[in-house]
């Protein structure tokens, strides 16, 4: 049967999300099973690839920005 | 006498190299240990499937150490004899390229002249007026890939780029999308699990114009083969259609069904005919995901406009194709549960790649849809794909903009064209020759449908011709079409300066001023997972037509033979004689680049790089708890979609069409396109252009196909490993020249006086090839069939228009492209006669003296 998370409507491909901590990820990979992304710094990609499990407490608590 | 023994994956697949001083001494498929995890297993029918501890390449990948030690490597960089640097320029000899020799030069004298072309051309006439294009396919390799370092530097430099097209499924990139949207996957559909489905559920397999033992599911090797044993062990019976009855087809086939060339969308008419006048479609499914059903009905029985029934008598005049036997497979797949498709992935066959391809892709997709695709054992899958693999593992292939050097994250900083003119490249020699091209189109139009229908000028108001040329990589004059028109352009003094990077001395390279020589990806470092042609990018999770997962650390085996350089140092070292080597390299070595997509991807989290390094590749286990989620079913069954690669109108249940349905008469084409007569809105068969209606066909009364090769991988293997020149149904040597197979009916050979093993001419008025003859009863009886893209190009007169001894049928093939609107190539649609070649045959062309005949000292 089918998974009811919608990543897709959740999360953009592309789009830069900021956590309660401050920091901002760009979302690299949005699909069923991957929501990845990587953390950026000065307009930058750094750091390893950072996986985000959709239902997680992350996840929730990311706020589109531009 | 240490041995070493490192890994690699070259496009048949991966490998490990046994080297002992320096020297590579053989060649294996990488077997698994004790170490690595177990495989996925399939429970079937009572059975269980699980592959063996080995993995898979193909043939080609066995002749790796041949083809690195060819006797075609070019060794050392050349400069044209009597090319003269003018300062304007002009006067340069260029009608003399492919004609003349060259001398020897050093690395500085020929990095140097170019650079100093790149900064006199770029300088004169602006950045675009330096272009640079690649092969259809390169070493395996995410660093050394051309979608990365070649991208990088040219990208950084700034130049014309010359867009693809999808060149191996030109009718369901141009097709699919309209009848059932995937336009992100390029026309291809989703295989997922669909490996469990087969073995579970099927009865019939429908192999259209579908070899996977020859075309080894793309960069997959023979790791399906088994697969398709499975099934046949299992009693699920295999049907064939190809005008050629070919190598999987001879073991395999309960029944081969031979049309016409570019007939086959007829077929796919009469088969809906039988299904529609006996009832026996999935009136349910049809009547929920079916979109104007009834219009497309109206015209397959005759009340269309044409007024013309579609019946299986008609189709027999059309196809060649017994009524009866049309009839047959129509009730035999409407009574069992039936999978299919054409070519590996569902939609690669050779019968895309004619005048009608999309029609052929089209409708044979809306066949599926009347049966229910999506329901257990009903669904667009040709054995070559949708293994169990670890969909939660991510590691970067090389169309993914994630893991290329080009890009962050894995540069610090993305290179950035700075020039938006662009060429096409089945009609680069047309817009060289006569300064202008138009086109529509974006050649790999994955972010929307709306990108078939962009408009594109050449030259782009504003912007320059085009001046310098820099071909990267194997030959195009074995793979794209009409090859003498390559030769206009190459000797056209619109080129001003063309130089040619390649590893091995192929026809194409010979037209150039400046020759460098690349080594292979076993002297270099390199990273690359097997078959992963881009999680993200087109055609995704390809990696499902491998029984294994496997990234592998392409470590060097031996050092770059004579004083050849990998493409990354000959960029590096380019970019630093322009001024911006260290911006180029951020400072990296190759092995360095290499780190960093471990690093940037989940295998860091998996593997050590010190093991991972040591060891040579990482097996990414499958879970045994994976949840099962077969393409497709979710469409069928109605619920969100749930298989990776999708679009989020999918998770509202709907396909990527306007209206989220099968579209039996397109929308999309109703809104872009309504009057293209190549491409109408009701998918339907078409006469091709050139074809067996075709006035042509009078002087000309053959088919020439021309399918993706068995005995290399483009342009990758036949010019430069000899050893597939013993394989009799592949060469024969006759007078010392290996000359190509072309297999010829009896009936016609006898009507020619052709025997087996003649030399024949295969001839048109585009040009002449000889061949020898394999007179055969496996090829439908007006046609020839004689494998394309071969790679070697080899003209009687060097620099010249004339008949060609190397097998490159391209010369013969139309430079057409689909239509008006339809930017696809269609060298299937190629008419052509045969007659036994009684002239003596050329001397001194053997192959083995062609390098060293042009190189002086």
């Amino acid at each position: 049967m089918a998974n009811t998370i919608m990543i897709q409507h959740m999360f953009k491909k592309d789009g830069f999300y900021k956590a309660p901590d401050g920091k901002v990820y760009k979302i690299v990979v949005s699909e069923i099973w991957n929501l990845r992304a990587f953390e950026i710094q000065n307009g930058k990609m750094t750091g390893p690839m950072v996986k985000i499990h959709p239902e997680s407490d992350l996840a929730k608590s990311l706020v589109e920005v531009e | 006498m240490a041995e070493k023994i490192t890994h690699s994956i070259c496009v048949g697949g991966p490998i490990a190299i046994h080297t002992v001083d320096g020297v590579i001494r053989r060649i294996r498929p990488v077997v698994l240990d004790n170490n690595d995890p177990k495989g996925w297993t399939i429970k079937a029918r009572g059975e269980e499937f699980t592959p063996t501890r080995k993995l898979q390449p193909g043939f080609i990948a066995m002749t790796e150490k041949n083809r690195a030690y060819s006797y075609d490597r070019i060794r050392y960089p050349m400069i044209r004899e009597d090319f003269v640097e003018t300062p304007d320029g002009q006067n340069r000899n260029t009608e003399m390229r492919g004609k003349s020799g060259y001398r020897r030069a050093s690395w500085d004298e020929a990095l140097d002249l170019i650079v100093r072309e790149i900064k006199r051309i770029q300088g004169m006439y602006g950045k675009e007026s330096v272009t640079a294009m690649t092969s259809s396919h390169h070493s395996w390799g995410n660093v050394g890939y051309k979608l990365s370092t070649f991208a990088r530097f040219f990208r950084m430099l700034g130049y014309t780029e010359v867009k693809d097209n999808p060149d191996s499924w030109e009718g369901f990139t141009w097709g699919g999308p309209h009848t059932y949207g995937y336009y992100w996957r390029l026309g291809g559909t989703e295989a997922f699990d669909l490996l469990e489905d087969a073995l579970q559920n099927v009865e019939t397999m429908i192999m259209w114009s579908h070899d996977p033992d020859t075309t080894r599911g793309g960069y997959a090797g023979n790791e399906s083969t088994m697969w398709r044993h499975w099934l046949n062990d299992l009693g699920v019976q295999f049907i064939y259609i190809d005008p050629f009855n070919n190598f999987s087809s001879v073991k395999q086939a309960d029944k081969w069904l031979a049309p016409r060339p570019g007939t086959d969308a007829a077929l796919c008419e009469a088969i809906a005919y039988v299904w529609l006048t006996e009832g026996t479609y999935d009136k349910e499914y049809i009547a929920k995901h079916g979109h104007r059903f009834d219009e497309w009905c109206d015209f397959i029985l005759g009340n269309g406009a044409d007024r013309l029934a579609k019946t299986p008598k008609w189709c027999e005049a059309e196809t060649g194709i017994p009524a009866a036997d049309i009839k047959a497979m129509a009730r035999r797949w409407a009574s069992t549960k039936t999978m299919g498709g054409s070519g590996m992935r569902g939609g690669f066959g050779g019968v895309c790649r004619t005048a009608n391809g999309t029609e052929f892709a089209r409708t044979m997709m809306l066949l599926f849809a009347m049966q229910g695709m999506g329901k257990p054992g009903q669904n667009v899958w040709s054995g070559s794909t949708g293994a169990p693999m670890d969909y939660d593992f991510w590691f970067g292939g090389y169309s993914d903009p994630l893991a290329q050097i080009a890009n962050e994250p894995i540069a610090d900083k993305t290179a950035v064209n700075s020039v938006t003119q662009k060429l096409y490249r089945t009609n680069l020699p047309e817009a060289i020759l006569n300064g202008h091209y138009e086109w529509y189109g974006e050649g790999f139009c994955g972010g929307g449908i709306d990108l078939e229908f962009t408009e594109h000028i050449y030259p782009e108001p504003g912007c320059s011709k085009v001046h310098m040329f820099w071909r990267y990589g194997g030959t195009f004059m074995g793979t794209m079409l009409d090859t003498n028109k390559w030769v206009k352009m190459y000797q056209s003094s619109e080129l001003e300066f063309v130089v040619n990077q390649d590893i091995h001395f192929h026809g194409e390279a010979r037209f150039a001023d400046v020759v460098l020589p690349a080594c292979t990806n076993l002297e270099r470092y390199d990273i690359g997972e097997l078959c992963n042609s881009g999680n993200g990018g087109y055609q995704s999770h390809s990696q499902t037509g491998n029984s294994w997962q496997i990234v592998v650390f392409q470590d060097k085996a031996i050092e770059p033979l004579w004083e050849s350089r990998s493409d990354y140092w000959i960029f590096a070292e380019t970019a630093k004689r322009l001024g911006w080597g260290e911006e180029f390299t951020e400072g990296r070595t190759e092995l360095d680049w290499c780190k960093r997509f471990w690093e940037k991807s989940d295998l860091c989290d998996r593997i050590s790089w010190e093991d991972f390094t040591k060891k040579g590749y990482y097996i990414v286990p499958v879970p045994e708890d994976r949840i099962r989620r077969p393409g497709f079913c979710w469409f069928a069954e109605g619920y969100a979609c749930d298989t990776p690669n999708h679009k989020p109108f999918q998770e509202e249940g709907k396909l990527g069409t306007f209206t989220g349905k099968f579209e039996f008469v397109s929308e999309s084409l109703l809104y872009w396109a309504p009057h293209d007569e190549a491409r109408t809105p009701i998918a339907s068969y078409k006469r091709s252009w050139e074809g067996h209606h075709s006035i042509k066909a009078r002087k000309y009364p053959f088919h020439l196909i021309s399918p993706h090769p068995r005995f290399d991988y483009h342009t990758q293997h036949n010019s430069s490993t000899p050893w597939f020149w013993e394989i009799p149904e592949n060469r024969e040597y006759i007078n010392g020249n290996p000359y190509l197979v072309a297999r010829v009916h009896p009936e016609k050979a006898a009507e020619k006086g052709i025997k087996d093993g003649d030399i024949i001419e295969l001839f048109n008025e585009r040009g002449s090839v000889l061949c020898v003859a394999r007179v055969t009863y496996r090829v439908e009886v007006n046609t020839i069939h004689a494998y394309g893209s071969s790679g070697v190009y080899n003209p009687v007169v060097p620099g010249e228009m004339s008949q060609d001894i190397g097998g490159c049928v391209n010369v013969l093939t139309p430079g057409r492209l689909m239509g008006d609107m339809v930017p696809g190539m269609a060298p299937n649609s190629t008419l052509m006669d045969v007659r036994k070649h009684e002239d003596c045959l050329p001397l001194g062309q053997m192959f083995e003296y062609k390098l060293d005949k042009v190189a002086r000292g």
